[in-house]
């Protein structure tokens, strides 16, 4: 991928408990009279206690983040209520409790411990909008998809399909705990990478979980090949599309 | 709150309404950031330039009547001072800022760290080549051709004449050009991948 002097890198936005946290300060900053800009910030009312100024500031600051969350959709009790339709294949069945590893504000990347194998499960803007996929289990007694010792699943979210309000798909999965990295050579020529992470301990499964959110546009095949690297940074496998 | 326009919210902002500046900055605090970020390359400083931005509109707010009622060159304008004095402004509110918790890579992780960092020195090397024009044809730049500003609403931000907006971005234009194909042998310097590790 190139870029001249007359684009730029896609502008990204605030990570989303960042914005929170910054929208809350503001605010507090804002009722305490304190966005007058001196040089020494300024307490808003000197005869007040400190301590009294700070408590009513944490109490607004979680009230303002508390309702932020309260007011973003429950993709885990979503996810549940999806899961319990009849019609749902087995392979999906939670055999553990599901743990959502990291959401923004209207989306969530969500995974659990599934009959077979891990299960992932990526929701943007509403409950309806969701995809979810199952690996082979990380024993590897079943393998259903490219020839891989160490990607459990992969699951690849176009942004306009089920894009988030930023316009960004997203790339979630989850790999054998020997991979700290994950990269992916999208069909565009794009290389995308991420860290991985412990997959929480709620899931009672080995293995590490990664997501990467980007604008994508996926058309089979969504991508050449993807690379797995260890803890040392050594090239553990490449697993190009078949 | 979401629905009404910039010109309600701000009308409503004069008057101190702090839910109605609240509804500004959850429409355009993103934008600011990605504008503070394309001039300063760095994420965690275009977080705290961000914040100043809001402080500052809302210190101002008595003073300002937006331009045909958007809010968004405005806030920019602002952005673009603050960037300009960016020492002075960060000592400003230094009291302020260190408030807040610092960014902490682990739980930015769902942001896609490794993008944001790659995004990073790629602006990094980018900006090396756009400070070579003048600051003033480097905010347009940056206003009418990275964020799609009209020369209009530029004008409005750099609180300059719209033919002044026309000529510098004619200019820079020209420079970018020129240089670009005086380089065209040394496209490492203004191309560059992302690069698989």
């Amino acid at each position: 991928m190139t870029f001249d002097v007359f684009s730029s890198p896609d502008p990204q936005p605030l990570p989303r408990h960042r914005f929170v946290l910054r929208r809350a300060h503001l605010l507090n900053a804002i009722a305490e009279g304190e966005a007058h800009g001196s040089s020494r910030w300024r307490w808003p009312d000197a005869t007040m206690p400190r301590r009294l100024v700070l408590a009513v500031a944490v109490v607004a600051s979680l009230g303002v983040v508390g309702g932020a969350v309260a007011t973003g959709i429950d993709f885990l009790r979503e996810q549940d209520r999806v899961d319990q339709r009849p019609w749902q294949p087995p392979q999906y069945l939670p055999v553990s409790d599901r743990a959502e590893i990291v959401r923004g504000r209207d989306w969530s990347f969500m995974a659990w411990g599934g009959s077979a194998s891990v299960c992932v499960a990526y929701a943007a803007g509403s409950v309806t909008n969701w995809a979810r996929a199952c690996g082979p289990n990380p024993s590897r007694t079943e393998r259903d998809h490219d020839s891989s010792d160490h990607l459990i699943t992969l699951l690849m979210v176009a942004s306009t399909e089920r894009g988030a309000s930023d316009g960004r798909g997203a790339i979630v999965g989850a790999v054998t705990p020997d991979v700290a990295r994950f990269e992916v050579e999208l069909v565009d020529g794009r290389v995308l990478s991420a860290s991985t992470r412990p997959a929480p301990a709620a899931l009672n499964v080995d293995a590490r979980v990664f997501v990467m959110r980007a604008p994508l546009e996926l058309r089979a095949p969504a991508y050449r090949a993807v690379k797995l690297y260890g803890h040392s940074g050594m090239l553990l496998e490449r697993v190009a599309h078949r | 709150m979401a629905e009404l326009s910039d010109r309600v919210l701000w009308e409503r902002t004069k008057q101190g309404d702090s839910g109605a500046f609240g509804a500004l900055f959850d429409r355009y605090a993103d934008t600011v950031y990605g504008y503070c970020f394309r001039r300063t390359g760095d994420w965690a400083l275009a977080e705290d330039i961000t914040s100043i931005v809001f402080l500052e509109a809302w210190r101002k707010r008595h003073s300002v009547d937006l331009y045909e009622g958007k809010a968004l060159p405005w806030l920019l304008g602002i952005g673009t001072n603050v960037i300009r004095n960016q020492r002075r402004s960060l000592r400003r509110f230094r009291a302020m800022l260190e408030r807040l918790p610092r960014l902490d890579p682990v739980s930015d992780f769902g942001d896609n760290l490794d993008e944001r960092i790659s995004s990073s020195n790629r602006m990094r090397a980018l900006l090396k080549e756009i400070r070579r024009l003048p600051r003033r044809e480097q905010d347009v730049v940056t206003l009418c051709i990275w964020h799609g500003l009209s020369s209009s609403e530029a004008a409005a931000a750099l609180a300059v004449p719209e033919a002044t907006v026309r000529t510098r971005l004619h200019r820079a234009r020209a420079r970018l050009r020129k240089h670009t194909i005086d380089n065209s042998d040394r496209r490492d310097i203004i191309a560059e991948g992302v690069e698989p590790r």
